[in-house]
C-alpha cells in the first residue's frame, strides 16, 4: 500500500497535447477513478504512472520513490487491462504464479500465495484451466488475481469492465471494490463510465482534453460540478446560461438569458455581479407540485407548463417551460395509482437555492 | 451457397491435386518397388533393390545426410535472420510499415534462376566480392566462393527468408500488446517478457516457417545445381540424374518416395507439436 503523487505531469505526442499539466495526490489505500470521454488523456495518465509511457514533463512518485527513469517492472504496480491480457499459453495457476516465479520464491510459497489470491477472486478450483476455457468475467478475475499476487504497492486498472456485459459489469464492479478494501491496496481506476466511477470511487478525477476538470468525492462532483463539462458529463441536468446580477454574501441572484430569476447560493464560487455564468439544475433536485390556485411568492417557486412527459419506470421526466420561456428538465417520482402530469398541464416547480450550482461559462460565451 | 454446391466447387482443385499429385505419387510408389532393367526401364518384377541401394551405398547415404544437414543449416540461419526482421515489422509504428513488409516479399517476384545468376555475379571469380577484396588488398588471388556448399547455403537462405518471415510476422501480430505489458507489470524485464511470453506465443509461426524452409531447401534443385556446381550433390539432383540422365525410373522413384517421407514426417511432427501446445487457435 502506497500513496501516489503526480506533479505537473505532461505528455505530448509530437505536436499533439495529450495530458496535463496534471496534479493529483492519491492517499494510501484510496480508490480513485480517472473519468472522462475517450481521448481525454485518462489512459495515457495511467500508462505514465505504470511506466509504459514516458512523461514529457512533470514527476510521479509512488510511496516515497520518484519514478523518473524507473522501469515498469520495478515500480511495484499491479495492472489490469481491458482485454484481460492473460497469457494464453499458460494455465490459470501459471498466469497467477508468473510474477512470483520471476521473483524466485520457493515453490511452496508460490503455491500457497497463488491459491490464496485465486480464493480471493473465487476461482480456487480453476487453477488447472486454460484462459480460453473461462468466461470473460472469470478471465478478468484471473487478471485481477495475477495483478494482486505480487503484492503490488498500487493497483492500476484500465477500463477492466468495458468488455463485459451490463449485468456482469455491475457484479464485478462491486467485487473489485470489495477486494480492494479487503486487500487495502491503493487503486487507480480508468473508466469512461460515470456509473462505475460513482459506485466504486472514494474520489473521482474528471478529465477532459488532457486536463483535470474537477477532483472530488462522487457526491461533490455530482452535487457541486465545478464546470459545465462536469455537470453535463456526470448525470443529467439542465444548464441555463445567464448572468449574476446581485450578490449579498453567499446569496446571489441569477438571471437567465431569457429573463428567469433564480436565487442561488454561491459559496466557494468566484462570483461577481454582472458576470456570465451557467446555472446547473439537476432534475431530481426540483420539486414538482400541482398548480396552486393562489400563487405562492416563495423563493424559486414558479409556475410552469409541462411540454413533454417521459415515463421511465421509477420516475417521469418532465420538460417544463417557465414563464420567461426557459425549458428545464425535472424528475418526478412515479408512484402506482397516482396520476402523472401530461403535456399541457400547469404545475408549480420549486428548488432550494442550495441545490442549484453555478458554473463558469467557457470563454467567448455571449450573455 | 448450399452445401451441395459448395462441395461441387471443390471439384476442379480436387481434380488437379488428384491428377497432378496423388496419381503420379501412387505411380511413383509403384515404380519404386520395381526392378530396374537397363534399356527397358523395368520388367515389372517386384523388388526392394532400389531402397537397398539408396540406404546401402555410402555414396547415396552421404548425399541423404548432406541434404538433411543443408536443410537444418538453412533453416537455423533463416530463423536467426528472420525473427528480428519479423519482430521489427510487427512492432514498428513507422508509417512505412506497409512498404517495408512489401520489400520483404519483393524478391519473390524475381525468378529463382535470375537470382542465382545474381549470386554468380557477386560470388564468381571475377565477381563483385572478389574484385572488391582484391582491390582492397585483403586477398591477392581470387577466393573460391562459387560452386561450394557455402554458396548454396547463402543463396537458399536469401531465397527462402520470406517464407520464414511471413509466418513469424503473422503470429507476432496476433499477440495482444497488453499481454507483454502485463508481463512487465508482473515484474518481468523486457528480455524476460520476450522469452516467457512473446517467444512462446510466436512459436506456431516459428515452427511453420521452419517447416516451410526445411522442406523447400531439402527439395531445392535449381539453386544447388547452378551455384553448387558438380561439387555439391544433393538429393534432388540425384533424383534428377536417375530419372532423366540414367533413365532409372525405379531408383529415381525410390528417392522421391524417401524425400516425401522425410517431408511428411516433418509435417506430422509440426502438427503434433502445435496441436499439443494448443497455442494455435
Amino acid at each position: 500500500m502506497a500513496s501516489i503523487a503526480v506533479t505537473r505531469l505532461t505528455k505530448r505526442f509530437g505536436a499533439t497535447h495529450a495530458v496535463g499539466p496534471l496534479d493529483l495526490t492519491i492517499a494510501a489505500g484510496e480508490f480513485v477513478s480517472l473519468l472522462g470521454p475517450s481521448g481525454c488523456g485518462k489512459t495515457t495518465t495511467l500508462r505514465m504512472i505504470a511506466g509504459f509511457e514516458t512523461p514529457t514533463a512533470g514527476s510521479i512518485r509512488i510511496g516515497n520513490a520518484d519514478m523518473h527513469g524507473v522501469a515498469v517492472e520495478r515500480r511495484g504496480i499491479g495492472m489490469v487491462f481491458q482485454s484481460y491480457a492473460l497469457f494464453p499459453h499458460l494455465s490459470v495457476f501459471d498466469n497467477v504464479a508468473f510474477g512470483l516465479r520471476l521473483k524466485r520464491r520457493p515453490r511452496g510459497d508460490i503455491e500457497k500465495a497463488v491459491q490464496h489470491v485465486l480464493g480471493l477472486v473465487d476461482l480456487a478450483e480453476y487453477g488447472g484451466r486454460m484462459p480460453r476455457e473461462l468466461s470473460g468475467g472469470q478471465q478478468q478475475r484471473v487478471a485481477l488475481a495475477r495483478a494482486l499476487a505480487v503484492q503490488p504497492a498500487v493497483l492500476l486498472l484500465d477500463e477492466p469492465l468495458s468488455n463485459l456485459d451490463l449485468k456482469l459489469r455491475e457484479q464485478m464492479r462491486d467485487e473489485i471494490r470489495r477486494l480492494q478494501r479487503r486487500v487495502g491496496i491503493t487503486a487507480l481506476y480508468v473508466t469512461h463510465d460515470q456509473g462505475e466511477a460513482m459506485a466504486m470511487s472514494d474520489r473521482i478525477v474528471v478529465m477532459n482534453r488532457g486536463r483535470v476538470e474537477q477532483i472530488g468525492t462522487p457526491r461533490e462532483v455530482y452535487e457541486r460540478p465545478a464546470s459545465l463539462f462536469v455537470a453535463r458529463f456526470i448525470g443529467q441536468c439542465t444548464v441555463l446560461e445567464g448572468r449574476l446580477d446581485a450578490i449579498e454574501g453567499t446569496a446571489a441572484r441569477f438571471v437567465s438569458r431569457a429573463g428567469t430569476p433564480f436565487a442561488v447560493e454561491c459559496a466557494g464560487v468566484a462570483a461577481a455581479a454582472g458576470r456570465a455564468a451557467g446555472l446547473v439544475i439537476r432534475p431530481e433536485f426540483v420539486e414538482v407540485r400541482a398548480a396552486a390556485a393562489d400563487g405562492v411568492a416563495a423563493v424559486n417557486v414558479m409556475d410552469a407548463i409541462v411540454e413533454e412527459a417521459v415515463y421511465v419506470g421509477e420516475r417521469v421526466d418532465l420538460t417544463v417551460r417557465l414563464p420567461h420561456g426557459d425549458s428545464i428538465v425535472v424528475a418526478q417520482r412515479a408512484l402506482p395509482g397516482r396520476a402523472l402530469p401530461q403535456p399541457g398541464d400547469r404545475v408549480v416547480i420549486a428548488v432550494s437555492p442550495a441545490e442549484l450550482t453555478l458554473v463558469p461559462l467557457p470563454e467567448g460565451a455571449e450573455t | 451457397m448450399k452445401p451441395r454446391i459448395r462441395s461441387l466447387a471443390l471439384l476442379p482443385s480436387l481434380a488437379i491435386v488428384g491428377i497432378g499429385l496423388v496419381l503420379p505419387g501412387l505411380l511413383m510408389l509403384a515404380y519404386s518397388f520395381l526392378r530396374y532393367v537397363p534399356g527397358r526401364i523395368t520388367d515389372f518384377t517386384l523388388s526392394i533393390e532400389n531402397y537397398l541401394r539408396l540406404f546401402g551405398d555410402f555414396f547415396y547415404l552421404g548425399v541423404v545426410v548432406r541434404t538433411l544437414q543443408l536443410g537444418v543449416i538453412v533453416t537455423v540461419l533463416s530463423l536467426l535472420l528472420a525473427y528480428p526482421v519479423a519482430y521489427y515489422l510487427a512492432r514498428t509504428t513507422s508509417r512505412f510499415k506497409g512498404v517495408l513488409t512489401y520489400l520483404v516479399f519483393l524478391p519473390m517476384m524475381v525468378g529463382i534462376v535470375v537470382r542465382a545468376y545474381g549470386w554468380i555475379v557477386i560470388l564468381g571469380r571475377e565477381g563483385l566480392l572478389n574484385t572488391g577484396l582484391q582491390s582492397l588488398g585483403v586477398v591477392d588471388e581470387p577466393v573460391r566462393l562459387l560452386y561450394s556448399m557455402h554458396a548454396v547455403v547463402l543463396a537458399l537462405v536469401e531465397v527462402l527468408l520470406p517464407f520464414m518471415i511471413m509466418p513469424i510476422l503473422s503470429s507476432l501480430e496476433k499477440i495482444d500488446r497488453h499481454v507483454e505489458e502485463a508481463a512487465r507489470a508482473a515484474g518481468a524485464t523486457p528480455m524476460q517478457a520476450f522469452l516467457r511470453v512473446t517467444l512462446p506465443l510466436s512459436f506456431p509461426g516459428v515452427v511453420s516457417g521452419s517447416l516451410l524452409v526445411f522442406s523447400l531447401s531439402i527439395t531445392a534443385y535449381a539453386l544447388p545445381a547452378l551455384l553448387g556446381g558438380t561439387k555439391v550433390k544433393l538429393i534432388a539432383a540425384l533424383a534428377y540424374d536417375a530419372m532423366l540422365v540414367g533413365y532409372n525410373w525405379p531408383f529415381g522413384s525410390a528417392i522421391g518416395i524417401f524425400m516425401g517421407l522425410v517431408s511428411g514426417t516433418v509435417v506430422y511432427l509440426y502438427l503434433r507439436t502445435t496441436g499439443r501446445r494448443g497455442v494455435a487457435r
